[in-house]
């Protein structure tokens, strides 16, 4: 009998310890924005260095390592308001977090690089093309534009011999590729800035083929490949009223911002706890695409890009399409 | 019912009691964080896991992995025994390999794993990442099972002229065999384990590491947990098999 005790007192405490550590993430004295790190965080490099405060309230900006971070800290409201990917945005609002998406702020910094110089997409039948993550957005990117223009492709790292479908291979990071396109393991692979510049400097004979925002664009009639939106949690934008309006302002001026002074944006990111490693100079902050469209305006590209992202797997972005009242007005 | 037979019954199904206890605790956490992204309740799990297992691509993935894992396993358990029975035959050997071991012993997991994704394709790379980590725990296991024997019973075996085949099959083998398979059994989980996390880094096709990462991309937290007790349950069968094969094994010694 005193065993049975002791062990529903365990079950006790570890629930009361459970609920206590739910508990604290729910109190909070002052906003907070994240971004992941990498390109993304290009978005709010100034703010990153301003460090502007709003109103009385105090705001603190945080780089976190990606996507995952987001997710949770947005959540669990941690955060207030962040950069996240557009499928990630739409996942976390279908998962039953109310969220707007404020703005479109990155717009493609996907390229995809050679060795070899080709002039159209269909000369890559027959050859393999390396892919940074099975099943992410560059992923389905590239798979949407293939099938749209229908190329067919298949998943091996060989190539296909008849010459009749690109081969897709994957890795999981640019770091991996870098190397593989160096030794020529690899002709072909999709990057994203920064890591297509280094790529380029790195690999003698490389050249820079095709924006994916163009062959995205092209596709779908001209729409903006939205990859990365601003969201804010709801609670939050009803809490702190204007709020909205006063960072939209900051993330548009940031845009001239990061164009005229790369290096005290890479500073700013290198304050905050970058890992970006790559000095950051015009050209390559002009190819991170970063720029600023409120979302009323951005609605039909979202919508594209997500519809895009759900014809090959609903999980992507959480099941389903996201309702109107996702957009903040 | 007397309290020595209830005794018997919560001793027998303790293991299921901790598992209920497990999933409660889960399960009451699920409901105070309350968000499925976090932490999804354990019934949302099991759904998923149910939906995966009558998916076809649940069984590529799950045999993708289990064939690296075998692979990878034969590799090291081989080349662990021959040198292991080398190096126990001629000390010369040993002291040679050592520094080998000691090596891949001590290299970090991690930059194994890094350093065989320049060098490999990501259906190899797992492979050899398994062999390099299992080899030396195989290796250890295996030469101290073979010094473990007691010296006099081979001494007195040779000096009653027993031919060496009898000495192999007779003292050597049923000697070491509980050792071997104990490793085998701590070894069989772990190597599982190790394949998958290099599959993730690895990208590899129809493998589960590579289904847990793209879960985990789609932040389908539901569907990672559900892959990860399929994980749990493959390798708690593995080791199930190789327990039957010793209780097995030591009814054939005895006989």
């Amino acid at each position: 009998m005193k065993k049975l005790f002791v062990a529903i007192l365990i079950v006790i405490i570890a629930a009361a310890a459970v609920f206590t550590f739910a508990a604290c993430n729910n109190e909070k004295g002052s906003i907070k924005i994240i971004v992941p790190d990498g390109a993304p965080a290009l978005a709010i490099a100034k703010m990153l260095k301003d460090k502007p405060q709003f109103d009385k309230y105090e705001i603190t900006y945080e780089i976190v390592p990606g996507a995952a971070e987001i997710s949770a800290k947005i959540a669990n409201g941690e955060a207030d308001f962040a950069i996240a990917p557009t499928n990630i945005a739409a996942n976390i609002y279908n998962k039953g977090t109310d969220i707007r998406i404020i703005s479109a702020n990155t717009f493609g910094n996907l390229y995809l690089v050679g060795t070899e110089s080709v002039s159209d997409l269909s000369d890559l039948k027959g050859e393999v093309v390396y892919n940074i993550g099975m099943g992410g957005t560059p992923d389905l990117t590239f798979k949407y534009i293939l099938n749209q223009m229908g190329i067919e492709y298949f998943a091996s790292d060989v190539a296909d011999e008849t010459g009749a479908k690109v081969a897709l291979h994957y890795v999981s990071s640019g770091a991996e590729l870098i190397p593989l396109l160096k030794t020529g393991n690899a002709k072909f692979g999709i990057l994203g800035e920064p890591a297509v510049s280094q790529a380029l400097k790195n690999v003698s004979g490389s050249i820079r083929l095709f924006a994916i925002h163009d062959l995205w664009a092209d596709v779908t009639e001209g729409l903006d490949y939205t990859q990365a939106v601003f969201v804010g949690r709801k609670d939050a934008i009803d809490k702190y009223e204007g709020i909205v309006e006063w960072l939209s302002d900051l993330l548009d001026e940031n845009v001239d911002w990061i164009a005229a002074n790369p290096a005290e944006a890479q500073a700013a990111l290198a304050d905050a706890g970058s890992t970006l490693t790559v000095a950051l100079n015009k050209q390559i902050i002009r190819a991170c695409n970063i720029g600023f469209v409120p979302a009323k305006y951005a609605k039909s590209d979202i919508n594209a890009y997500l519809t895009a992202m759900a014809s090959f797997n609903a999980a992507a972005i959480g099941g389903k399409m996201p309702e109107d009242t996702i957009y903040y007005q | 019912m007397n309290k020595a037979k209830l005794k018997s019954i919560i001793v027998r199904f303790s293991p299921l009691i901790t598992v209920g206890v497990f999933i409660l605790i889960w399960y009451i956490a699920a409901i105070a964080v309350d968000i499925e992204l976090i932490l999804p309740r354990p019934a949302l799990v099991f759904k998923e896991l149910l939906a995966l297992i009558s998916g076809k691509t649940f069984w590529t993935a799950v045999g993708g992995t289990l064939s690296r894992s075998f692979t990878g396993f034969a590799i090291s358990f081989a080349l662990a025994m021959i040198l292991a029975v080398a190096g126990f035959a001629i000390k010369p050997i040993h002291r040679a390999f050592s520094p080998l071991v000691i090596i891949s012993r001590a290299i970090p997991t991690m930059s194994v794993i890094l350093l065989s994704l320049i060098w490999l394709t990501s259906q190899t790379s797992p492979i050899l990442i398994s062999s390099l980590i299992m080899f030396p725990m195989f290796y250890s296991d295996f030469y101290s099972a073979l010094n473990n024997i007691d010296k006099g019973v081979i001494d007195m075996a040779k000096l009653y002229k027993v031919g060496a085949k009898d000495i192999v099959t007779r003292l050597y083998i049923p000697n070491i065999l509980p050792s071997v398979l104990d490793s085998v059994r701590s070894g069989i989980s772990f190597n599982v384990k190790i394949v998958i996390a290099a599959e993730v880094l690895a990208q590899t096709r129809q493998s589960m590491g590579i289904s847990m990462q793209i879960s985990r991309v789609m932040l389908d937290t539901a569907s990672l947990l559900a892959w990860t007790a399929a994980a749990v349950a493959i390798s708690y069968a593995l080791e199930l098999i190789v327990e039957l094969i010793k209780r097995f094994a030591v009814k054939w010694r005895r006989a």
